[in-house]
């Protein structure tokens, strides 16, 4: 069954179509609320908040991209998910960022130690950049190099035109550089970056 | 002094500052392209910056893709409180809907009876007059005498409880109406002392009707008007008709009780029922006590009232005459479909307000 039959039978109500859909996208959603939100339990909240907003307001979607509008969705909730912590902050990000990549490691039970050692390490070292970044940058960083999406995508996924998506990540890459540039001696030495 | 080509120069420099990163991903037109690629030829700084940008991107596309921790489908319980919330959306829609729908009804309903009420939408005038009116507008000296006459009886009628006299109605002529017969019969010593002027203007017409609905019709247009569309109230003695000779009398004041200024047509006069309370011997010397006697109240309604049981003595009334204009009828009947419309826009506010609360669980 494509894509157009799954969403025609989700919009006449059927939840077993649109659980296929969420099969579908849960990956995607999920790494997009995770890198934007910055914390597992925020990422869960929000991706399972945007798929139940999706499937209640199904009868609101006039075709396109069902991805770019899911997405949108996602997105909206992360940006919930931001609001609220700020309005009531818990744990700090480091202790999060530690609780997050421990237990990623945990559960690449296949890759050697090192590996997963530096692939912890890479990761925490991103998502942290990722964090200092504006929320409107870090979106459209986080959906082009960490999620491959074209910037017809990213425009018609957060409503913006296309060159408003090349200058927010032309600004979120420079910054990026920059805070590589400043803490390369975090990297692992395949990874550091060349000096400019 | 700077030569065009440096000129040139920084500005493509600026330009492929804001654009390599755009240009890393191959979103830029053929032209920009080749300006790019024409100044990366020449700047050094630029080919670095973009040697950097791609080794960042390299990096960031290196990040490891996070599991899902659990499957985020939803549970079917879903389903039927979907199909519910979709019912409730759909009445929630409906309702709405009516509501805009009577929400515009009324207001235009109100803007209209607005505008004829301020006389911006012209009401044809009333149905040809009848006869016997035409005749009566013919009295110049009406008015003067019959608002002497209310005046005199709205003094009187001023307490409470009252009784009721026919001094004021006592040189009626008309021997055919029974109302006129009991004031023959009884006669008012005040009233034959002072023979007014209505009865000689009635009695020189020799006209079928009681000259005192035809001075009381030629004293107020208005009532001429309400009774031809019908605005008249219907006065208590034509609801209920004497029965008998004590009884008969009471109605007859009614005559003389007119306001000038009244100009509802439709207040329902106060009764009062009297019952055997002393009266003055100077008002009611012949004048037996009566029961249950209702005290009009001084509107037009009781003029047009005496005018149409006067025109009723006329041998030939047609009663299409009496019909309403049609205008008017209209105008009527939106002014019963305005308080419907008002009360059922109430009703639908509330329920919309209601099915938004439940539309979603």
């Amino acid at each position: 069954m494509n894509e157009e039959t799954l969403i025609a039978s989700a919009r006449q109500g059927d939840l077993n179509a649109f659980n296929r859909l969420v099969l579908a996208y849960q990956q995607m959603a999920y790494n997009l609320a995770y890198r934007v939100v910055g914390n597992e339990d925020g990422a869960m909240d929000a991706t399972q908040d945007a798929f139940l907003r999706g499937y209640r307001a199904l009868h609101q979607y006039r075709g396109g991209s069902f991805k770019a509008w899911i997405l949108r969705i996602v997105t909206n909730c992360c940006y919930d998910q931001l609001r609220a912590r700020q309005r009531k902050p818990t744990m700090s990000l480091d202790d999060i960022l530690e609780d997050d990549e421990h237990s990623q490691l945990l559960q690449n039970h296949g890759q050697r130690p090192e590996a997963q050692v530096e692939r912890r390490e890479l990761g925490a070292f991103i998502q942290s950049g990722i964090q200092t970044l504006p929320n409107d940058q870090r979106v459209v960083l986080v959906m082009r190099d960490i999620q491959g999406m074209s910037y017809l995508e990213i425009s018609q996924t957060i409503m913006v035109s296309l060159g408003t998506v090349k200058s927010r990540l032309s600004r979120a890459r420079a910054k990026m550089r920059d805070y590589l540039l400043s803490h390369r001696e975090q990297l692992p030495d395949r990874f550091r970056p060349r000096d400019s | 002094m700077t030569s065009p080509l440096r000129i040139r120069d920084r500005l493509d420099h600026r330009f492929a500052q804001a654009n390599l990163s755009a240009y890393l991903d191959g979103e830029v037109t053929g032209d920009q392209k080749r300006r790019l690629e024409r100044h990366l030829a020449i700047c050094a700084g630029c080919r670095e910056e973009l040697a950097s940008l791609r080794d960042t991107v390299m990096l960031l596309r290196q990040a490891p893709l996070r599991p899902v921790p659990r499957s985020f489908a939803l549970p079917m319980e879903l389903q039927a409180e979907q199909a519910r919330s979709r019912r409730w959306n759909l009445t929630y829609s409906y309702l709405r809907g009516a509501t805009v729908v009577a929400t515009f009804l009324l207001v235009l309903l109100v803007s209209g009876d607005a505008l004829i009420g301020m006389g911006a939408i012209p009401i044809p005038d009333a149905p040809p007059p009848l006869p016997g009116k035409v005749a009566v507008e013919s009295v110049p000296e009406a008015p003067a005498v019959v608002e002497a006459v209310v005046e005199r009886e709205v003094a009187a009628t001023a307490p409470p409880t009252k009784v009721v006299t026919v001094k004021e109605e006592a040189p009626t002529p008309a021997p055919e109406e029974p109302r006129a017969k009991l004031v023959q019969e009884q006669p008012s010593p005040a009233a034959l002392a002072q023979p007014s002027s209505v009865a000689e203007a009635g009695l020189a017409r020799g006209g079928g009707a009681a000259p005192d609905a035809a001075a009381v019709l030629g004293a107020s247009p208005s009532a001429a008007l309400l009774e031809d569309t019908g605005m008249a109230a219907i006065a208590p003695s034509e609801k209920a008709p004497a029965t008998g000779p004590g009884l008969e009398p009471t109605p007859v004041p009614t005559a003389t009780l007119v306001s000038p200024t009244a100009e509802q047509p439709t207040a329902a006069p106060t009764q009062v029922p009297v019952t055997a309370t002393p009266e003055p011997p100077t008002a009611t010397p012949t004048q037996a006590p009566v029961t249950a006697t209702p005290e009009p109240s001084p509107t037009p309604a009781r003029v047009a009232a005496i005018v149409t049981r006067g025109a009723a003595t006329e041998p030939v009334e047609p009663p299409a005459a009496r019909r309403l204009s049609p205008v008017w009828a209209i105008w009527r009947g939106l002014r019963l479909l305005w308080g419907m419309l008002a009360g059922l826009l109430l009703i639908l506010l509330a329920s919309t307000i209601w099915a938004g609360h439940r539309r979603r669980p």
